[in-house]
């Protein structure tokens, strides 16, 4: 019983909102052009999803973010270790990180597409951009923040370097890196619609833009609450791997 | 050859911390020989530097004045041949109780390594608890577990930091037990912080008393109470007497002086 009360709580506000939204629709309140109604928005999710174009453009999207994500958690796991090791590499590289990490990936489009041409890599190169410097810090942040208890045991039995780094460290800041991989993911994105600016006509980003231009607000609703639902399904499955993972927690 | 009597040797330990910019002594003049064998408690109040005295001989703490020599070695870094149990267990959480015990061993096979992990797994009564996680053990298991990890590698010195500071009375008299039968199963030197004046008596073949700031050895005393010691009777009841009129008596003449 207790369980179901659980649930209606959690869907309770968007169910709410979706009534309102739909209501002042139905008494004249909204412009259908400016934003049309739920149902409407839900007629046009099925047709989009009939004619296919809504899955194809979600798997180009998905695919794209996949590539930048990890790339973007390669990256920042490796180096997030070493400089989270190794105070020098801590101080030298702390600065550049603290100025380019503000940036917001929209503001690189114009580099990247001078770099990168409009292909796929600029697309994912925004996408990493995105993700690497919160999942960088958050590594670093772990390491650093390790139990120096825990790394005391360890040092009184002369352990080895790389063993002391790989069974102690390492997960001693997993739930560090593991909140960063979640944010790192929603960054990522987050990204993907900005990414798709880059002269795009696939994806998400894309169908949201076209939709835009001939003034299909359904669609563009569409997109997007489709982004955040993914969004939604991304973090939850990573929630998951992280339960499974830091098992001792 | 007779050089037991120094197998562990402190001499003129002298210790200071810096706070606020100012600085301050934490010990003053340590000397201490230690035989091959012995227990020793060292027996203060908080405070008093007796957790860092003891992590210098650990070599966790190396910068100080004087020095610390085990068997003829100076001690400058941690080594396995002192095995060191906390105050709190310090178990990797992401262990279980079998691969935090072998965690510490770097050398020899698989084979090897488990036949020493389940022999002192055993040595501290944990059977049945080897795949356990640490947030699945009582407090006192836990430390149980602490110690079996600090005396699988063979340590010649085991070294305890208030290790039964956190567990509640009961459990507490049974590890302290269970520490007197490792002592005399496996004969190691063992030096145990403390400020528990029975737990002192109850485990000491010497109680090495001292006073704080600056944290100063002031008295060592021999415990030579007839095996199994009896915390009831009176010779056992005579040492804490003394021991705790070391600590007290100052106090009453303090109070004498204000009044």
């Amino acid at each position: 019983m207790k369980k179901i009360g659980y649930g209606i709580e959690y869907i309770s506000l968007v169910v709410v909102v979706i009534a309102i939204w739909q209501i002042m629709n139905l008494t004249g309140d909204l412009n259908p052009v400016i934003l049309p109604a739920p149902l409407k928005v839900w007629q046009t999710f099925i047709s989009l999803l009939t004619q296919g174009t809504l899955l194809t453009n979600l798997l180009i999207s998905v695919s794209r973010v996949l590539k930048g994500y990890v790339l973007a958690m390669l990256l920042g796991l490796i180096l997030g270790i070493f400089i989270g090791l190794f105070d020098h590499l801590k101080r030298i590289t702390d600065l550049l990180i603290q100025i380019i990490k503000p940036i917001p990936p929209i503001a690189w489009i114009p580099l990247v597409i001078l770099w990168f041409g409009i292909g796929e890599s600029g697309k994912v190169f925004l996408i990493f951009l995105g993700g690497f410097f919160t999942m960088l810090v958050n590594v670093v942040d772990g390491i650093r923040q390790a139990d120096k208890k825990l790394l005391e045991v360890s040092e009184t039995v002369e352990t080895p370097f790389i063993k002391h780094v790989f069974r102690v460290i390492i997960p001693g800041a997993a739930p560090n890196i593991f909140t960063g991989f979640r944010v790192g993911l929603s960054s990522c994105w987050m990204c993907v619609v900005a990414a798709e600016l880059v002269s795009s006509n696939t994806g998400l980003g894309f169908m949201i833009m076209n939709a835009r231009q001939f003034g299909q607000t359904d669609v563009v609703i569409v997109g997007m609450l489709i982004i955040g639902l993914i969004g939604k399904i991304m973090d939850s499955l990573l929630k998951l791997i992280e339960g499974r993972v830091i098992k001792w927690a | 050859m007779g050089v037991s009597s120094d197998y562990l040797k402190i001499t003129g330990l002298n210790k200071y911390f810096e706070k606020d910019g100012e600085r301050f002594q934490v010990l003053k003049d340590i000397n201490l020989s230690v035989r091959e064998g012995e227990f020793i408690c060292i027996v203060g109040a908080s405070g008093c530097g007796k957790s860092t005295l003891l992590r210098a001989i650990a070599g966790l703490d190396t910068e100080h004045e004087g020095e610390v020599v085990v068997d003829g070695k100076r001690v400058t870094k941690p080594e396995k041949t002192r095995g060191m149990v906390f105050q709190e267990h310090r178990l990797f959480p992401w262990l279980n109780v079998e691969d935090n015990i072998s965690y510490v061993l770097n050398e020899g096979s698989k084979e090897e390594k488990k036949k020493k992990v389940e022999k002192h797994i055993e040595l501290v009564g944990l059977k049945g608890f080897e795949k356990a996680y640490p947030k699945q053990l009582s407090g006192g298991m836990a430390q149980r577990a602490g110690i079996a990890r600090a005396l699988v590698n063979q340590p010649e010195i085991l070294l305890l930091d208030e290790p039964f500071g956190a567990l509640d009375a009961f459990t507490k008299i049974q590890m302290q037990q269970e520490v007197k039968r490792i002592h005399h199963t496996e004969g190691k030197t063992m030096i145990l912080v403390t400020h528990d004046i029975d737990e002192a008596v109850y485990l000491a073949d010497r109680i090495v008393i001292m006073s704080s700031r600056p944290g100063t050895i002031k008295r060592v005393v021999n415990v030579e109470l007839a095996e199994p010691r009896n915390r009831n009777n009176e010779e056992f009841l005579a040492i804490r007497k003394l021991i705790f009129n070391e600590f007290f008596a100052e106090q009453q003449i303090d109070l004498d002086y204000v009044i």
